[in-house]
């Protein structure tokens, strides 16, 4: 059964969605894989009372995501991990060429606020020192927070401007923000410096400000973005960064490709030398193992890494002891006098305890991998995982079922095949 | 073959060579230390490539941009890798504006910055990690064992294969302790993986020889070491075998694969061979001393 899911799984043009997601589906790389940047932030969650301390993490999050999809990566991965105690945000950006500004962008906080004019006689008020006379403002309580949403739109002489949505508190302020000051002029600050001061001409009160300058068209999408991605709850350090130049990455995966046909080949050898003709279902077996395992990886949409290859051809590693416990197995059947069918079969009853015990170790340590690692670290142990668990199944069936079949056909029953003829004389 | 396959005849031999074997690895930690990697201490990585890029010049290069506990060394593949104190966004791209002042045509491969938070809580994690999988393989192994003879106990199955992967934790570290300083590598999480794998594996071959002892005490009447003997050798050509096939493929990444994990894959081909041998010639000599001792008594 599984062998014939295997081979739809090779042949192009299946109808089964799940089929079409396998074949047209690219595999997920990881950054050490296709050069990339990966950053780690630590959230400050110690001031948030705990009950919402998820929900804030959760914020953090997507504002994050939305920042770095401000970027222009493809498909940013941005991740909470460790849960509330850890509170650890993983932003994984493919393929940047410049990872500083990445950081620069996505640590930033834009803070809009809009501010009015103040009484000159006013103290401790900030002052727009760009101005050539100096003008007093005062902030009001119309801030980034009512902003609904932010768009680049062109004024009338074509140049790039962008346009503020508030919500309904934020219109009510704007509205009441516009009325009083009429002739006068009102601030709008990001980042603590002013965008852009215009004259209110007229109270307005649909709740749509703009904000005008010399923006070219990328800096006024940026802009944009950026307001629309909002600020933090809390404040986030970046406690570690990994960048691979796509360089780098480009060579380990195509090393890594090469490795491992490389070794797949040299262990299908080295299977059909010593164990002849159930090598060569070994080797089959295990072709089919590694195609299964590898369209799990689609399927699932596990992110393959240098370390996740390695937990692939470990796997595979195990997925030949499986096999090789019971061709010995078998082997010792035969020695002892029992039939080819009955051999086979006693072989494999006699085998799976130790599949089982030592497969069920290996998950053991695949999980605690997996609970503890970093991420590097359970890369691997998922890819490991995944491996092992189909290994034991491709034992007891694709084998098992190949050497079933095959021993009742004629031709197959000689039983010098199936042993590795150095001593002929230990066969009855 | 089968005589030096009477693990339990020449128990001693094989118990004074593991013996040595530990000394000299905790020599070896003792002399050369085990170096952390930067994901367990903090600190940053850079992987330079470009024409007039030497250990030397690079170096002078990163002291005279204000860098701190600078080491570099070559990695192959004409790349030059610098290890030193951690670095901030803005450090990083000052750095790399120095770093180009000096050789214009630098490539940045590869650039790797850790905070002592993070560091901290991942080194913790790894050392948990290590003691709780001996722990679930131990607790594991004696719901398996459970009941399975008179003779040995299901907690001595257990406590006998947590007692090799011990045996085979303490080897490989002394073998890293030894590789790290031919070919500079630091102990990082995949080093700490590598180990974790590798008692996954030993114990692999351990369970596979415990087994076979347990199945031959139910059908075989002989005595106990002659029985452990026994299924050693009849488990002995799977053991190599599986070993073999394993480290086939590792060989074949450790010289095709990338210089990044070649650390990592030359731990797992020695742990495999030494999981191997201690799955042979420890946990089940053990069994039987602990037998006859108990005998004894």
């Amino acid at each position: 059964m599984l062998a014939v899911l295997a081979v739809l799984v090779v042949l192009p043009g299946g109808k089964i969605p799940l089929l079409n997601k396998i074949i047209n589906q690219h595999f997920n790389l990881g950054l050490d894989l296709q050069g990339g940047t990966q950053l780690i932030y630590q959230a400050n969650v110690s001031a948030i009372p705990s009950a919402n301390k998820s929900e804030a993490l959760q914020g953090v999050r997507d504002v994050l995501e939305r920042r770095a999809n401000a970027f222009g990566v493809a498909e940013p991965r941005v991740q909470l991990t460790g849960g509330v105690s850890e509170a650890r945000i993983v932003v994984e950006l493919a393929g940047i060429k410049n990872p500083d500004d990445a950081i620069k962008l996505i640590k930033e906080t834009p803070t809009l606020d809009f501010r009015e004019e103040g009484k000159v006689e006013a103290e401790n008020i900030e002052t727009d020192s760009g101005n050539v006379l100096p003008i007093i403002w005062k902030p009001t309580e119309l801030t980034g927070r009512n902003l609904k949403r932010a768009d680049v739109s062109f004024d009338q002489n074509n140049y790039p401007q962008i346009s503020l949505t508030f919500d309904s508190e934020g219109a009510k302020l704007f509205s009441d923000i516009t009325g009083r000051n009429v002739g006068k002029r009102v601030g709008i600050f990001l980042d603590g410096s002013v965008l852009t001061a215009p004259t209110v001409q007229t109270k307005i009160s649909d709740g749509q400000a703009v904000i005008t300058g010399t923006y070219t068209l990328e800096e006024a999408k940026l802009l944009a973005t950026r307001l629309n991605a909002g600020a933090l709850p809390v404040p986030i350090t970046l406690i570690s960064r990994t960048s691979v130049g796509p360089t780098l990455g480009r060579d380990s995966l195509g090393r890594s490709v090469v490795a491992g046909l490389i070794g797949l080949l040299t262990m299908v050898i080295y299977m059909i030398v010593l164990y002849r003709y159930p090598g060569v279902i070994a080797a089959f077996a295990l072709v089919l193992y590694a195609l299964l395992n590898l369209a799990v990886y689609k399927v699932m949409g596990v992110t393959m890494t240098l370390a996740g290859i390695a937990g692939l051809i470990l796997s595979i590693g195990m997925a030949v002891d499986a096999n090789v416990l019971i061709f010995e197995r078998l082997k010792e059947e035969l020695r002892n006098g029992h039939q080819l069918i009955p051999g086979v079969t006693g072989a494999f009853n006699e085998a799976w305890s130790s599949i089982r015990d030592s497969n069920v170790a290996s998950l053991i340590t695949c999980a605690l991998l997996y609970m503890l690692g970093s991420s590097i670290v359970k890369g691997f142990a998922v890819t490991l995982a995944i491996g092992i668990i189909i290994s034991m199944f491709s034992a007891i069936t694709v084998t098992r079922t190949l050497l079933q079949a095959s021993s009742l056909m004629k031709i197959f029953h000689n039983k010098k095949i199936y042993t590795d003829g150095l001593n002929p004389e230990e066969i009855k | 073959m089968k005589n030096f396959l009477n693990v339990s005849q020449y128990s001693r031999l094989w118990f004074s060579f593991s013996g040595v074997l530990i000394i000299l690895s905790f020599v070896a930690i003792g002399i050369w230390g085990l170096r952390p990697g930067i994901d367990f201490v903090g600190g940053s990585i850079l992987e330079v490539k470009g024409n007039n890029v030497a250990v030397i010049s690079l170096r002078e290069a990163l002291q005279k941009s204000g860098q701190q506990n600078i080491e570099v060394q070559t990695t192959g593949n004409q790349t030059i890798q610098a290890r030193m104190g951690q670095i901030s966004e803005d450090g990083h791209t000052k750095l790399l504006a120095d770093l180009k002042k000096t050789f214009p045509d630098i490539e940045e491969l590869r650039f790797d910055s850790v905070g002592p938070i993070f560091s901290r809580s991942l080194l913790t994690k790894s050392i948990l990690a290590i003691i709780l999988s001996s722990l679930g393989i131990l607790i594991y192994l004696a719901f398996v064992f459970n009941k399975s003879s008179a003779v040995v106990s299901s907690w001595a199955f257990g406590s006998f294969a947590v007692v090799a992967l011990i045996h085979d934790v303490i080897i490989i570290a002394g073998f890293f302790a030894v590789y790290a300083h031919f070919f500079s590598a630091s102990a990082d999480s995949l080093f700490v993986t590598a180990i974790l794998t590798v008692i996954g594996f030993s114990v692999h071959d351990t369970i596979v020889i415990y087994n076979r002892v347990k199945s031959n005490l139910r059908v075989l009447r002989m005595p106990f070491n002659e029985l452990v003997d026994l299924s050693v050798l009849e488990t002995f050509t799977r053991s190599v075998n599986t070993s073999v096939t394993t480290l086939l493929v590792l060989l074949s990444l450790l010289f095709f694969g990338g210089s990044t994990i070649r650390p990592f894959v030359a731990t797992l081909c020695f742990g495999i061979v030494i999981g191997s041998y201690s799955s042979i010639f420890i946990a089940a000599p053990l069994l039987v001393s602990w037998q006859e001792r108990k005998r004894k008594k």
